[in-house]
């Protein structure tokens, strides 16, 4: 979805020859007030992507982590944490400045409305460098916004049979993002089960993306995104084009195009993993006896090897015998309370003894634990692949392995046709270095490109991948685009599939469905 | 919790998920094939102990006479039943009841009451299936349903009401017309309609029903063309317009080969099936009304001299002719009968399941699979949803058709009677009668001990090597027995 530049000039000042770029820098140093820092600003580069460089095509639930590279001029030591005198010492003497927030706006100067720019980043700084004295900048490493999900460990109740966007919502409120800091779709498939164990919300989410065969990311303005198997085929920036490049104008000369084939398949292999309630047993045993101090109140956590669909209530004499170090009954004198998540559970006791120590002995959890069957392969093949029948030729197998949340054969079956598809015959790639830059552009938008050199007219590519330069002086800014071929990306067109409220049912001449 | 997919508007259908709903649709032929067993009637004077597995706030009943019935549910007092069919409300009671707990139920019989039906029960509502049509030009005078869809001016609607056409319903135009008519193509709203209705119907799957109790009579003696015996009385409502029957019947004599058994059972006092097995092996048996029935006859020696005829019965039969309502209760009696020139004849019955279900036949009941990709959507294959669902529960075309989640008390009956489960589920929750040792027994294999002591027990069935998912079984000396999903839902 292209940003919006309703009531701007920006279309016609991106596409002309004299444009003059602009940039707005803000970093919240104390975390609440952002800090205008275009002044110091010497040079700065974005990039993000949503494809997977080792599979060599736009997969589902791919996504690398948006980055931005900072480079400011230091020569004031105004970013020195160890210049007292600095203004912003309070704020970076500890920290250095890692984890501000940076926002990072892009684009061209009107001559009637002034500067107008598009927020192109929206991170955190990751890492802080130093250089000087002879020249004396500071260059920040920063990441998007997924760097906090990721840096979130978190650990959920059993979410069971949800559609991802739903399980996607409730991670979000898990960790602290409101309704409005993201944005999903409806999801494909239901998911039998879900939960995280002190694992990184962001990966988790493109996990269960790529198992409903859609795209997560966090575009540049922070916002967490989700993109179902449909997205690009339905939404009017993915199926009509955002904006056109004539590389024979003569404001795309310097453009150099990289244009080669993606990697070819003749085969898809999915694996999916069934999940269902195991056999009653022990899924957590101490190896040690628990000590609670009188009059203490400590809370212990219990991790299991295994999610747990049904964690049985602690009974005392059953799961724990509760004694002082001398052996008395200590089960009338202490109080526990439990918060039970998907693969672990905290155990709060309190002990209301005055003056003995509790000492917990054999501390066991019983239940049911969700039992991870054997994966079992949906193999597809292709008899009209570019390289041939898997049946008599080559076999050349694309694998999908050890993605969790597969755990139904719907699910393999759409994502291994899907994949399949978009694999087994040669694909159009190509990269434009040195473009013009576009500043509303975002990923998964629909492009055309027309170049006499390469013999296209009006070839339309959808962008994976944008890396955008900015320069202070003199003012320059640019773009490298990454662009994947959109004609084949999906079997048919928008106006072939059947769309409910739209179509209506045929036997012989209806609109098609989709996967 | 729904398990199947949802569509919406301006999205693609997917192949993947109208094949997920042909499962489903499976699924639920599958639910509605389960064993059911009718309500046994309470009417005699005293009090009666039962048990049940606490799901649903609503306690239905059917209270036959003018006679005096209370209940007393977990050490509350229900009070008095009203006459007819009516219902206690259980959420009233404090503390509140716990689902998935046991508790005990009594029933106090006085002047002649007659208890026909205790159970609880939860009836969603079912919507409209809709029933789609390959697009035609609009008409007025004509009867459209809902699903129907016409071309008018140029433009697709989808009849969102039933109704006759007149100019105040013409698309686009009539002053009413979007009362009765939605603009574009198929809704993503009727897709869904049929997603929510087989989601409750799967669903109906995951609920505890109480298990079959074996009919079973072995009446020896002397018997010569007497009356039948009665070998189960019950009550049940009536869900859909197919019943299961699985079990044997058999007749013993001396010296004779003449002697036949029978098996009647009578729905509302009508016969609904019934079996007579002759004297010859294959041909003496009539089922020509019974061709989805399979029936095995021969005979066979049992010892000192005598000999056994016998017939063994497995399959479904129609009750579409009883002119059954959806949702009022029958009585349900099966009679075993004898015949023949013998004096000494023993006759022996026992009928192992009576479920509704649907037929196996119907074009829907195959799979529907959808092509995975680029297959154009007709009507006539997405109707078959429509007629699918109406097979299984007759009359889910109507709007506000409730669909019966139902969950009967146990009650004590004498005699240490055999009760018959399909392993579904992990737990075996059982009250021990106090006559015996509780034994688990399957075909073939020795029988499994359980534990005896008083009250409620459980029991993991998966610590029983042999017994699959699917495995038929029995337990004895028992009150009480159900199948649950875990420990932690009886609250134990």
């Amino acid at each position: 979805m292209a940003l919006s530049i309703s009531g701007t000039n920006l279309s016609a000042n991106a596409t002309s020859r004299e444009n003059t770029a602009v940039a707005t820098v803000r970093i919240l140093w104390d975390g609440v007030t952002p800090t205008n820092e275009t002044a110091q600003l010497i040079n700065l580069s974005i990039s993000r992507s949503v494809s997977d460089p080792g599979r060599g095509a736009a997969t589902p639930g791919a996504g690398t982590m948006s980055s931005c590279t900072l480079v400011l001029d230091n020569s004031g030591r105004r970013y020195s944490p160890s210049h007292s005198a600095g203004p912003l010492y309070a704020d970076i003497q500890n920290t250095v400045g890692v984890g501000a927030e940076v926002r990072i706006d892009l684009g061209y100067n009107d001559a009637a409305n002034g500067d107008e720019t598009l927020r192109r980043f929206t991170g955190f700084i990751n890492t802080v460098s130093l250089a000087g004295p002879g020249s004396p900048f500071v260059t920040y490493s920063c990441r998007g916004r997924e760097q906090r999900t990721v840096e979130n460990r978190h650990r959920t109740t059993l979410k069971t049979d949800q559609f991802v966007d739903d399980v996607f919502a409730d991670l979000m409120a898990d960790v602290g993002i409101s309704a409005g800091q993201y944005n999903f779709d409806i999801g494909f498939h239901r998911v039998s089960y879900v939960w995280l164990e002190n694992e990184d919300v962001f990966r988790q989410m493109q996990g269960l993306a790529e198992a409903d065969a859609g795209f997560c990311y966090v575009d540049q303005a922070g916002v967490v995104q989700f993109e179902n198997a449909w997205h690009w085929l339905t939404d009017s920036d993915h199926n009509s084009s955002v904006i056109s490049f004539d590389l024979d104008e003569s404001m795309y000369q310097g453009v150099s195009v990289s244009h080669q084939q993606q990697d070819i398949y003749n085969s898809v292999l999915v694996d999916w993993t069934p999940r269902r309630p195991g056999s009653s047993a022990s899924l957590f045993k101490a190896t040690r006896p628990w000590q609670v101090e009188p009059g203490e109140t400590v809370t212990f956590r219990a991790t299991f090897r295994q999610a747990a669909v049904v964690v049985d209530p602690l009974i005392a004499g059953e799961h724990y015998t509760v004694v002082s170090p001398g052996g008395v009954d200590m089960a009338s004198s202490v109080t526990i309370s439990t918060t039970i998540y998907a693969q672990s559970i905290d155990v709060q006791v309190t002990n209301n003894h005055a003056n003995y120590i509790a000492e917990f002995r054999q501390f066991e959890i019983t239940g049911v634990p969700l039992a991870g069957l054997h994966a079992e392969p949906v193999v597809i093949d292709a008899s009209d692949s570019a390289i041939g029948d898997p049946a008599s030729d080559l076999v050349k197998r694309l694998e999908i392995r050890d993605n969790v949340f597969i755990q139904t054969q719907v699910q393999a079956e759409v994502l291994a046709w899907m994949t399949l598809d978009r694999s087994k015959n040669p694909r159009r790639a190509a990269t434009l270095s040195g473009v013009p830059a576009v500043p509303w552009l975002e990923i998964g938008d629909r492009v055309t490109v027309d170049s006499t050199n390469q013999a296209w007219t009006a070839v339309p590519f959808f962008v994976t991948g944008i890396s955008e330069t900015y320069q202070a002086n003199p003012r320059q800014y640019e773009q490298n685009l990454s662009l994947l071929d959109a004609a084949s990306f999906y079997q048919y067109s928008l106006n072939e599939y059947f769309i409910t409220g739209t179509d209506v049912p045929h036997a012989t001449t209806s609109k098609r469905l989709f996967y | 919790m729904p398990l199947l997919p949802t569509f919406s508007d301006g999205d693609p259908v997917s192949a993947a998920n109208l094949n997920v709903l042909s499962r489903a649709l499976l699924t639920a032929k599958g639910v509605a094939d389960r064993p059911r067993t009718p309500f046994r009637a309470l009417t005699n004077d005293q009090v009666y102990t039962g048990y049940i597995y606490h799901q649903y706030n609503t306690l239905s009943y059917r209270n036959n006479s003018a006679g005096s019935i209370t209940v007393n549910y977990g050490g509350t007092d229900l009070g008095s039943m009203l006459p007819g069919n009516n219902s206690y409300d259980l959420s009233v009671i404090s503390p509140a009841l716990t689902a998935g707990v046991v508790y005990q139920v009594t029933v106090t019989i006085s002047g002649g009451g007659q208890c026909h039906w205790l159970a609880e029960t939860y009836s969603p509502t079912m919507q409209q299936n809709p029933v789609l049509t390959e697009p035609t030009a609009w008409a007025t005078s004509t009867g459209y349903v809902y699903g129907n869809i016409v071309t008018h001016n140029s433009s697709y609607y989808s009849c969102s009401t039933d109704h006759t056409s007149a100019a105040a319903t013409e698309p686009g135009a009539g002053v009413s017309w979007a009362t009765v008519w939605d603009a574009g193509g198929l809704p993503a709203a009727n897709i869904n309609r049929w997603a929510d209705n087989l989601d409750e119907m799967v669903s109906l799957g995951q609920t505890q029903v109480g298990i079959f109790e074996r009919a079973e009579v072995d009446q020896g003696g002397h018997r010569r063309n007497d009356p039948s015996i009665t070998m189960y009385t019950g009550y049940r409502q009536h869900i859909a317009n197919r019943a299961h029957v699985q079990g044997y019947h058999a007749a013993t004599s001396y010296r004779t080969n003449s002697q036949k058994s029978s098996f009647t059972l009578q729905i509302n006092g009508v016969d609904a099936f019934r079996h007579v097995a002759l004297s010859d092996t294959a041909t003496g048996y009539n089922n020509a009304a019974l061709p989805n029935v399979a029936i095995t006859t021969g005979r066979r020696g049992v010892g000192g001299g005598r000999n056994q005829n016998y017939a063994e019965i497995n399959g479904y039969f129609d009750l579409s002719g009883l002119g059954l309502t959806l949702g009022q209760f029958y009585k349900w009696e099966l009679f075993l009968g004898g015949g023949g020139t013998s004096k000494s004849m023993d006759v022996h019955g026992r009928i192992e399941w009576l479920a509704a279900g649907a037929d196996e036949s119907e074009a829907w009941a195959n799979p529907i699979k959808w092509e995975r990709h680029g297959q154009n959507l007709s009507a006539a294959n997405m109707n078959l949803y429509t007629t699918g669902i109406e097979r299984l529960f007759p009359g889910s075309g109507a709007e506000n058709m409730p669909l019966y989640y139902e969950n009967p008390v146990q009650f004590i009956w004498p005699g240490g009677t055999l009760r018959t489960i399909t392993h579904s589920k992990k737990f075996l929750v059982y009250v021990p009668d106090g006559e015996g040792t509780p034994e688990v027994f399957v075909a073939g294999v020795q029988p499994y001990s359980l534990k005896t002591a008083a009250g409620v027990q459980f029991f993991d069935l998966d610590k029983i090597p042999y017994m699959n998912y699917g495995t038929r079984y029995a337990v004895d000396d028992v009150n009480f027995a159900l199948e649950v999903d875990s420990v932690s839902e009886l609250g134990l």
